[in-house]
């Protein structure tokens, strides 16, 4: 079991799970933001995709991770940002949330953090509508602002821009 | 597991699996590059660079050409590539439900590994079919 997985379970099993969230805190340009490790499977140095011919620039291509072809995503366009080259911090961030496997383009991963659940508040109202509505809250932690991702929110983005 | 043959098409900056089904031919063409050809019986087909059409900056440099055949209708158009091999592999895995949503274009159908390189498999009828619209429209 992994160090992750070992967290994942500690945090589904642990009584605290209710008041506090494990996440991984990555960052993206120069904001920060939570992903929940409750979905993450995995986290490794990213390497080159597979472009696939017809995919949009939000879902460009794919990658094979011990068999499995996953897709890999822009989360940077997702939010609004623009796709710049990635330097050697740059990582996939392997999520399985709601039967959907994914590989989400992170620029950084930093910490394993927890984050008590009562104090994520929603975004604020001057934040950009639709970076806003990807995501679950936000939270100030140890002198950082932080955005705490919701990968249903981000699940629907990308379905949704299909149609 | 279940093996298929496939048609590994390379151009200056990627490889692409394609059914062998779907191609009419496969010709060697030389420096005329683009445009109207004339295949071994006689047919006029349009020949167009396959790697231009899925990506602006796959720009071959080879003047011999190998122009893959495909048939739509009564038309012909040749895709142009720098080589092509038949390979046996595994047989090809599909490509995520969620990408396929999100398709743009239904270029590409599958993916499988060749040589430890995930390769896509295309469906060069759909490309052909786009390659002939965007051809009329210009």
């Amino acid at each position: 079991m992994t160090t992750l997985e070992r967290n994942r379970t500690a945090a589904t099993s642990d009584a605290t799970s209710q008041l506090s969230i494990q996440a991984v805190l990555i960052r993206m340009k120069n904001e920060y933001y939570a992903l929940p490790v409750v979905s993450i499977r995995e986290i490794m140095r990213h390497r080159a995709y597979t472009p696939v011919p017809g995919a949009p620039p939000t879902l460009p291509g794919i990658i094979s991770q011990r068999g499995t072809i996953l897709p890999v995503v822009e989360l940077r366009l997702l939010l609004g940002f623009e796709a710049k080259e990635l330097t050697s911090s740059a990582r996939y961030i392997m999520v399985q949330h709601n039967d959907i496997d994914m590989a989400l383009t992170i620029e950084a991963v930093l910490d394993l953090i927890e984050l008590p659940e009562a104090m994520i508040e929603p975004p604020p109202s001057a934040l950009e509508p639709t970076r806003a509505a990807l995501l679950r809250g936000i939270i100030q932690h140890e002198e950082r602002l932080i955005a705490v991702l919701d990968l249903d929110a981000i699940i629907a983005r990308l379905r949704e821009e299909a149609h | 597991m279940p093996r298929s043959t496939m048609l590994l098409a390379q151009t200056a900056r990627r490889r692409y699996a394609i059914r062998r089904d779907d191609v009419l031919s496969i010709e060697l063409i030389g420096e005329e590059g683009p445009g109207q050809h004339f295949d071994t019986r006689g047919n006029a087909y349009i020949g167009l660079e396959l790697g231009t059409l899925i990506d602006s900056s796959d720009c071959s440099t080879q003047r011999r050409r190998r122009a893959l055949l495909v048939s739509l209708r009564r038309r012909i158009i040749a895709l142009l590539v720098d080589h092509v091999e038949l390979v046996e592999t595994e047989a090809p895995v599909a490509l995520p439900p969620l990408l396929v949503e999100r398709m743009q274009h239904p270029w590409s159908v599958a993916a499988l590994m060749i040589e430890d390189d995930l390769i896509v498999q295309l469906d060069i009828r759909a490309l052909a079919r786009s390659a002939l619209l965007q051809a009329a429209s210009s």
